[in-house]
Parts: structure tokens; C-alpha cells; sequence
């Protein structure tokens, strides 16, 4: 990772609603209903955990002049920080709250 | 009155251009949200362009128009709310001060000479709010746009130095209107249009450097001009109308808004806009089609489905599959009306302009 700074609980929610299938590629769709965030405020998250080093991204292509998809799952960093988290902190931080505010949102 | 029909003219001419040199198919591909997010797409700093390119990608698969705008709404908000990096959030902090402070001095005004307060004030303090607001929300997009931030503030302290010039620099003379050599205020916006267009090589960079510049003077000005009545109170009014000190005060205030914040973009902006088509005329003559490039699993801003604003791609006469010359015929047609209409609402504005805001500093 490239910053030490902790992750914010929205971001700690995205790597749990990603922990319970790893190996399985996400849409953000899916992680928008997942993890119940506004989209605006849920795309910068896996962006940036995928520059931190928690997930691994990439984009699939579409069909004929339509635009890629960008797809997430965790890396290996990204579940050993799942694994690593204390039992009680997880499940007080990764529990979603809706409507959040995307300063909120953002990884700090 | 006359600057109400300057905003009908300018909203007008605004609105029928589109129409007149857009043809057909060269209207983006994509339903409005598509349009909407690739646009706020656009405005993201370069180290956010694959969450916004990412968004795109999924708006793509999403059904149904509610969940779409829904979508649309969400994201476009974000991309506009959040700040832009590096020097651009530097201007946009220093817009936010100018404006924060010039409305902190209308109140400041109000409690000082204890000016009346009834629910106009209020729904003024509503509508200087928004304006205030839209500025920020306007210079912060145009801030984003890559070459538009240095020819659009450079241009913008010009243009706000011709009005102080034109005002007469001190406050006294500022509220009597006491200034002269009103040709700067047509020459500046000139010289920000052309600046910007060969700062930024094409008309679109040109136009956009005029309505920053119009943002930071009219936010500059405005404050200025509310510090010069904050400081002199009832100065510049003709003592034989009977008016109290503090309607004066109030009209000195209202005056400030209604000329700096509504005449001098307008008229920065629509000069600006002239001056940045005509260089981009003559320097470069007629645009040409922009190529779009071919699809390819990277993402890039200036890929079809990002959607730039239209002002990257100048309209090209294309041809119509089914009738080539009857709709390159209608095409021309249209781009002979469209000068013929911005001259004339040109003229008209200029007219309306001298007649309601600069007929005064020549007492």
C-alpha cells in the first residue's frame, strides 16, 4: 500500500462486501447494492483501494463502441487487511449507513 | 427592464446557435444522462478520470430512465462538488473567499446602517445566494477544463482592472459613477478572447477563458463594489429625490449586484465569446472533423462514450446518408442565419448595455 493511513468504514464495508466471494469479479453495480451507498459516493472508494493495493482492478471490455466495465475482487493484501481486522471492529465499522456524505465516503 | 431583455437575448441566442450549427449527427451518441455524466465525466482532474470513466461503463448497463437519472444525479454530483487538484483548487479557494466575502459584507451593510428587512430582502439574499453559488459551481468546471485557468484569470483581473479604471478606483468616485474611457470595457473581453483562443488553440478554449474571466471579475468587482458602499454608505445619489439615507444605501447595494454580477459577465462573456469565434476563424480557419477514435479496452477521456462537451468537437458539415445536398444545403442555410442573428443580438445587447449601465459615467 502506498499510504498507511487507516481506511475509512466505507472502504472497510466495500473489502467485506468483496471478502465474502474473493475470488468473484464485481461490477460496481454491485457493490452499490451491496454496501448501500450512493453511486456517487462509491465509485472514488474502489478506485482508490485499487491503488492502495486492497483490490485489483480491471475493465472488460464491451461490445462494439460500448464503453468497458471496470470490475474489482481482492487481492491477496486486500484479504489478509480483511482477516487482520479485529472481530468487534469489523463488524462496528463495516456496517453500512445510507445516504452518507462523500467526504464521508472517501478513503481518509 | 433592459437588462432582462439582455439575459432573454443572450439565453436566446445561446439556445438557437446550438440548434443552427448542429447538424444532425453531430449530436453525441447516448440518451441525457449518457450526455450528462460523460460531460461531468469531463470536468474530473486527470487523476480521476477512471472512476469517472468508470461510471460511464456502468451507466451504460443500467435500464430503466429512473434509475438511470438516478445514477446520472448521484455521480454528476459528486464530480461537480468535489474539488479539483493542484492550482485549479488554489483559484477555486480564491473565488470561494471573494464571493464568502462580499456576501459577508452585504450583511455586514445591512446590520451597519441598519437597513429594513422584509421578506424581499429575503427573497433578494435567496437570489444573490444562488448567483454566488452558481459562480463558484461555474468557475469550478471551468477551472477543470485543461488551459482555461491561467488565459481565464489573467483575463479575468484584466477585465475586472478595465472596470475599475472605467469606475474611477476610489469609492467616492466609484458610487458617483465619476470614471471614463468606456471603450475598455468592449476592448478587455476582446483581448481576453483572442488570448485565450491562441493560449488554448482552438474557439472552445477561447470562449471558456472569457466566462472564467467573467466569473473572477464579476465576483472581484462585486466585492468591491460592496466594500465601496459598506465604506461610504449614501454616497451617489442625488439629494433632491428625497430618498433616506438608507434606501439610498439599499439602492446603492442592489445597483452593485445588478451591474456587476448580472451586466458585466453577460457582457464579458457574449464579447469574449465573438472574439474567441473570429480568431479561431481567421487562425485557424474552418474546423475540421474531429476524428473519434477507435475503441479499445483503455479507458480515455476523449473516447466516444465520455462524451466531451460538444465545444471539443466543433460541428462539421457532414453530409446526410439519404439526401447529401439538400442537407448540405440546409446546413449552410443555417450558418448564414447564425451570424446574421448573433449580429444583431450583439448590437442590441451593446445598445441596451450603454443605454442602462454606461450612459452614466459620462455626466
Amino acid at each position: 500500500m502506498r499510504r498507511n493511513r487507516p481506511l475509512s468504514a466505507q472502504a472497510i464495508s466495500v473489502l467485506r462486501a468483496l471478502a465474502t466471494d474473493p475470488s468473484r469479479w464485481r461490477y460496481g453495480d454491485d457493490l452499490v447494492t451491496e454496501v448501500h451507498l450512493k453511486p456517487g459516493s462509491l465509485y472514488p472508494i474502489p478506485v482508490r483501494l485499487a491503488d492502495r493495493g486492497p483490490l485489483e482492478a480491471t475493465w472488460e471490455p464491451g461490445p462494439a463502441s460500448r464503453p468497458p466495465r471496470h470490475l474489482y475482487r481482492l487481492s491477496g493484501a486486500g484479504r489478509e487487511h480483511v482477516a487482520a481486522l479485529p472481530p468487534a471492529a469489523r463488524a462496528a465499522r463495516t456496517t453500512p449507513r445510507p445516504n452518507l456524505r462523500l467526504s464521508e465516503a472517501s478513503c481518509r | 427592464m433592459p437588462l432582462m431583455f439582455i439575459f432573454v437575448v443572450g439565453i436566446a441566442v445561446t439556445l438557437i446557435r446550438r440548434r443552427l450549427l448542429a447538424a444532425p449527427g453531430d449530436r453525441p451518441a447516448g440518451d441525457a444522462p449518457a450526455r450528462l455524466l460523460g460531460w461531468a465525466a469531463g470536468l474530473l482532474a486527470a487523476q480521476r478520470q477512471e472512476w469517472g470513466q468508470a461510471m460511464i461503463g456502468e451507466l451504460d448497463r443500467l435500464d430503466g430512465q429512473g434509475r438511470r437519472w438516478r445514477f446520472t444525479l448521484s455521480c454528476v454530483g459528486a464530480a461537480v462538488v468535489l474539488p479539483p487538484w493542484g492550482r485549479a483548487a488554489a483559484a477555486l479557494g480564491a473565488l470561494m473567499a471573494v464571493a464568502a466575502s462580499a456576501g459577508g459584507l452585504v450583511v455586514y451593510t445591512y446590520q451597519h446602517y441598519r437597513l429594513s428587512i422584509d421578506g424581499w430582502t429575503w427573497v433578494g439574499a435567496a437570489v444573490l445566494l444562488t448567483v454566488l453559488v452558481g459562480y463558484i459551481l461555474g468557475g469550478s468546471a471551468l477551472l477543470r477544463r485543461p488551459g482555461v485557468a491561467g488565459p481565464g484569470l489573467v483575463g479575468g483581473l484584466l477585465v475586472a482592472a478595465a472596470w475599475l479604471t472605467v469606475g474611477g478606483f476610489t469609492f467616492n468616485r466609484w458610487l458617483n459613477s465619476l470614471g471614463s474611457h468606456s471603450w475598455l470595457l468592449f476592448l478587455v473581453p476582446v483581448v481576453v478572447g483572442v488570448g485565450g483562443t491562441l493560449w488554448g488553440g482552438s474557439a472552445a478554449g477561447g470562449r471558456r477563458a472569457a466566462r472564467l474571466a467573467a466569473v473572477t471579475a464579476a465576483l472581484t468587482i462585486y466585492l468591491y463594489g460592496v466594500l465601496a458602499v459598506a465604506v461610504r454608505g449614501a454616497a451617489g445619489h442625488d439629494p433632491s429625490d428625497g430618498w433616506t439615507a438608507a434606501r439610498v444605501v439599499e439602492d446603492n447595494l442592489s445597483n452593485q449586484a445588478t451591474f456587476y454580477l448580472m451586466a458585466l459577465p453577460l457582457m464579458t462573456a457574449s464579447i469574449g465569446w465573438a472574439a474567441a469565434a473570429a480568431t479561431a476563424r481567421l487562425r485557424y480557419g474552418q474546423p475540421a472533423p474531429a476524428p473519434l477514435p477507435a475503441p479499445t479496452t483503455t479507458p480515455r477521456a476523449t473516447q466516444p462514450w465520455a462524451h466531451p462537451s460538444r465545444e471539443d468537437h466543433p460541428a462539421p458539415a457532414r453530409p446526410h446518408p439519404g439526401d447529401p445536398s439538400g442537407a448540405i444545403a440546409a446546413t449552410r442555410r443555417r450558418r448564414t442565419w447564425y451570424p446574421l442573428l448573433l449580429g444583431a443580438a450583439l448590437a442590441a445587447t451593446a445598445f441596451l448595455v450603454f443605454l442602462s449601465f454606461l450612459g452614466p459615467h459620462s455626466r
